[in-house]
Protein backbone atom coordinates (compact mmCIF):
# COMPACT_ATOMS: atom_id res chain seq x y z
CA UNK A 1 0.00 0.00 0.00
CA UNK A 2 1.39 3.36 -0.34
CA UNK A 3 0.58 5.18 2.44
CA UNK A 4 4.11 6.94 1.58
CA UNK A 5 2.66 8.56 -1.16
CA UNK A 6 -0.39 10.18 1.17
CA UNK A 7 2.18 11.13 3.46
CA UNK A 8 4.74 12.68 0.81
CA UNK A 9 2.14 15.01 -0.69
CA UNK A 10 0.78 16.09 2.64
CA UNK A 11 4.50 16.22 4.41
CA UNK A 12 4.15 20.32 4.22
CA UNK A 13 0.94 20.37 5.75
CA UNK A 14 0.84 18.05 9.02
CA UNK A 15 -2.98 18.96 10.13
CA UNK A 16 -4.25 18.48 6.85
CA UNK A 17 -2.52 15.39 7.01
CA UNK A 18 -4.14 14.30 10.41
CA UNK A 19 -7.30 15.88 9.26
CA UNK A 20 -7.54 13.66 6.04
CA UNK A 21 -6.61 10.79 8.16
CA UNK A 22 -9.80 11.10 10.37
CA UNK A 23 -11.71 11.36 7.25
CA UNK A 24 -10.17 8.78 5.89
CA UNK A 25 -10.69 6.22 8.79
CA UNK A 26 -14.66 7.30 9.02
CA UNK A 27 -15.04 6.42 5.17
CA UNK A 28 -13.49 3.40 5.76
CA UNK A 29 -15.32 2.63 9.28
CA UNK A 30 -17.94 0.46 8.05
CA UNK A 31 -21.04 2.91 7.71
CA UNK A 32 -21.33 1.79 3.70
CA UNK A 33 -20.21 -1.62 2.71
CA UNK A 34 -15.79 -1.33 2.15
CA UNK A 35 -16.14 -3.60 -0.79
CA UNK A 36 -18.38 -1.53 -2.03
CA UNK A 37 -15.96 1.05 -1.77
CA UNK A 38 -12.96 -0.24 -2.62
CA UNK A 39 -14.91 -1.58 -6.16
CA UNK A 40 -15.11 2.29 -6.70
CA UNK A 41 -11.79 3.49 -5.63
CA UNK A 42 -9.75 0.59 -7.96
CA UNK A 43 -12.07 1.79 -10.72
CA UNK A 44 -11.04 6.00 -10.13
CA UNK A 45 -7.81 4.80 -9.87
CA UNK A 46 -8.20 3.14 -13.24
CA UNK A 47 -9.24 5.78 -15.01
CA UNK A 48 -6.76 8.04 -13.66
CA UNK A 49 -4.19 5.59 -13.93
CA UNK A 50 -2.77 6.19 -10.80
CA UNK A 51 -0.62 3.68 -9.77
CA UNK A 52 -0.37 3.92 -5.88
CA UNK A 53 -3.88 3.93 -5.24
CA UNK A 54 -3.58 0.91 -7.84
CA UNK A 55 -0.96 -0.60 -5.38
CA UNK A 56 -3.56 -0.32 -2.56
CA UNK A 57 -5.71 -2.90 -1.17
CA UNK A 58 -8.26 -1.40 1.28
CA UNK A 59 -10.61 -4.20 1.09
CA UNK A 60 -10.84 -7.96 -0.21
CA UNK A 61 -12.61 -7.52 -3.80
CA UNK A 62 -11.13 -10.88 -4.98
CA UNK A 63 -11.45 -11.23 -8.75
CA UNK A 64 -12.78 -8.01 -9.22
CA UNK A 65 -9.61 -6.05 -8.88
CA UNK A 66 -8.69 -7.53 -11.97
CA UNK A 67 -11.56 -7.12 -13.92
CA UNK A 68 -12.41 -4.15 -13.10
CA UNK A 69 -12.50 -2.03 -16.64
CA UNK A 70 -14.88 -4.97 -17.71
CA UNK A 71 -17.41 -4.15 -15.13
CA UNK A 72 -20.41 -3.21 -17.17
CA UNK A 73 -20.04 -6.73 -18.79
CA UNK A 74 -18.54 -8.96 -16.19
CA UNK A 75 -21.11 -10.98 -14.32
CA UNK A 76 -17.98 -10.68 -11.32
CA UNK A 77 -20.21 -7.42 -10.61
CA UNK A 78 -23.68 -7.13 -8.61
CA UNK A 79 -26.38 -4.28 -9.85
CA UNK A 80 -25.31 -2.49 -6.64
CA UNK A 81 -22.14 -2.47 -7.67
CA UNK A 82 -22.98 -1.43 -11.22
CA UNK A 83 -25.16 1.55 -10.30
CA UNK A 84 -22.30 3.05 -7.93
CA UNK A 85 -19.62 2.37 -10.74
CA UNK A 86 -22.08 3.76 -13.40
CA UNK A 87 -22.11 6.84 -10.89
CA UNK A 88 -18.22 7.09 -9.91
CA UNK A 89 -17.02 6.86 -13.32
CA UNK A 90 -19.11 9.56 -14.68
CA UNK A 91 -17.88 12.13 -11.82
CA UNK A 92 -14.56 11.19 -12.75
CA UNK A 93 -14.80 11.91 -16.26
CA UNK A 94 -17.00 14.47 -16.88
CA UNK A 95 -18.99 15.50 -13.29
CA UNK A 96 -21.47 17.72 -15.24
CA UNK A 97 -22.36 14.94 -17.43
CA UNK A 98 -24.17 12.99 -14.01
CA UNK A 99 -27.33 12.19 -14.96
CA UNK A 100 -30.78 11.76 -13.21
CA UNK A 101 -30.41 7.88 -14.12
CA UNK A 102 -26.73 7.46 -12.70
CA UNK A 103 -28.10 9.48 -9.59
CA UNK A 104 -31.41 7.25 -9.49
CA UNK A 105 -29.48 4.35 -10.12
CA UNK A 106 -27.55 4.79 -6.56
CA UNK A 107 -30.51 6.35 -4.46
CA UNK A 108 -31.96 2.91 -5.43
CA UNK A 109 -29.33 1.04 -4.05
CA UNK A 110 -28.61 3.23 -0.99
CA UNK A 111 -29.95 4.38 1.82
CA UNK A 112 -29.70 8.34 2.26
CA UNK A 113 -26.58 8.08 5.25
CA UNK A 114 -24.75 5.67 2.37
CA UNK A 115 -25.55 8.55 -0.32
CA UNK A 116 -23.96 10.89 1.76
CA UNK A 117 -21.13 8.57 2.59
CA UNK A 118 -20.67 7.18 -0.49
CA UNK A 119 -20.42 11.07 -2.65
CA UNK A 120 -17.98 12.17 -0.25
CA UNK A 121 -15.86 8.88 -0.61
CA UNK A 122 -16.14 8.94 -4.26
CA UNK A 123 -14.66 12.69 -4.20
CA UNK A 124 -11.65 11.61 -1.77
CA UNK A 125 -10.48 9.06 -3.79
CA UNK A 126 -10.37 10.98 -6.78
CA UNK A 127 -8.72 14.25 -5.51
CA UNK A 128 -5.99 11.66 -4.10
CA UNK A 129 -5.46 10.42 -7.09
CA UNK A 130 -5.41 14.25 -8.89
CA UNK A 131 -3.17 15.16 -5.94
CA UNK A 132 -0.80 12.34 -6.54
CA UNK A 133 -0.61 12.74 -10.47
CA UNK A 134 -0.56 16.70 -10.28
CA UNK A 135 2.18 16.82 -7.42
CA UNK A 136 4.44 14.07 -9.26
CA UNK A 137 4.81 11.84 -6.53
CA UNK A 138 4.09 8.95 -9.03
CA UNK A 139 7.06 7.53 -10.45
CA UNK A 140 7.40 8.95 -13.70
CA UNK A 141 5.68 7.17 -16.67
CA UNK A 142 9.25 6.71 -18.22
CA UNK A 143 10.47 5.05 -15.55
CA UNK A 144 7.80 2.61 -15.38
CA UNK A 145 8.40 1.44 -18.98
CA UNK A 146 11.97 1.39 -18.46
CA UNK A 147 11.29 -1.44 -15.71
CA UNK A 148 8.36 -3.08 -17.43
CA UNK A 149 5.69 -1.66 -15.31
CA UNK B 1 -32.45 18.40 -6.61
CA UNK B 2 -32.06 14.89 -7.52
CA UNK B 3 -31.39 13.75 -3.48
CA UNK B 4 -33.94 15.33 -1.21
CA UNK B 5 -32.27 16.11 2.12
CA UNK B 6 -33.27 14.67 5.31
CA UNK B 7 -36.58 16.90 7.10
CA UNK B 8 -34.62 19.77 8.39
CA UNK B 9 -31.34 19.15 6.28
CA UNK B 10 -30.08 21.72 3.24
CA UNK B 11 -28.20 19.12 0.99
CA UNK B 12 -27.94 15.31 1.16
CA UNK B 13 -24.69 15.67 3.23
CA UNK B 14 -27.02 16.13 6.42
CA UNK B 15 -28.02 12.54 6.15
CA UNK B 16 -24.20 11.79 7.63
CA UNK B 17 -23.57 14.77 9.47
CA UNK B 18 -20.90 13.50 11.48
CA UNK B 19 -19.06 12.55 8.07
CA UNK B 20 -19.64 15.80 6.73
CA UNK B 21 -18.39 17.51 9.31
CA UNK B 22 -14.98 15.32 9.08
CA UNK B 23 -15.21 16.70 5.51
CA UNK B 24 -15.51 20.28 6.16
CA UNK B 25 -13.04 19.79 9.40
CA UNK B 26 -9.75 19.09 5.75
CA UNK B 27 -11.59 21.43 3.58
CA UNK B 28 -11.65 24.13 6.15
CA UNK B 29 -7.58 23.35 7.00
CA UNK B 30 -6.80 23.43 3.55
CA UNK B 31 -8.16 26.82 3.43
CA UNK B 32 -7.02 28.33 6.16
CA UNK B 33 -3.17 26.69 6.62
CA UNK B 34 -0.53 26.44 4.00
CA UNK B 35 1.69 29.08 2.31
CA UNK B 36 -0.73 29.59 -0.15
CA UNK B 37 -2.89 32.86 0.87
CA UNK B 38 -7.03 32.83 0.15
CA UNK B 39 -6.98 34.86 -2.05
CA UNK B 40 -4.64 33.45 -4.41
CA UNK B 41 -6.69 29.91 -3.51
CA UNK B 42 -10.06 31.55 -4.25
CA UNK B 43 -9.08 31.99 -7.87
CA UNK B 44 -8.44 28.28 -8.45
CA UNK B 45 -11.08 27.65 -6.51
CA UNK B 46 -13.43 29.78 -9.11
CA UNK B 47 -11.51 28.59 -11.86
CA UNK B 48 -11.74 24.96 -10.93
CA UNK B 49 -16.06 25.42 -10.17
CA UNK B 50 -16.57 27.62 -13.71
CA UNK B 51 -14.38 24.77 -15.30
CA UNK B 52 -17.22 22.04 -14.47
CA UNK B 53 -19.92 24.18 -14.58
CA UNK B 54 -20.73 24.42 -10.84
CA UNK B 55 -22.77 27.15 -9.52
CA UNK B 56 -21.02 27.56 -5.84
Amino acid sequence: MSDETVDELFNVLPKAHEHYRDLDAQIWDGRIDPVLLEVCRVRIATLHRCLPELARHRADIGAKRDAIAQWPTSPLFSATERALLRFAEQYVIDAQGVADADAAGVTAVLSGPEVAAFTIAIGTFDAICRFTLALGTEQPRAEREAQGA
Amino acid sequence: MRIVPPEGGQSLFDYDPELFARFNVLYGTLWTDGAVDQATKEVGRLRNANLVDCGI
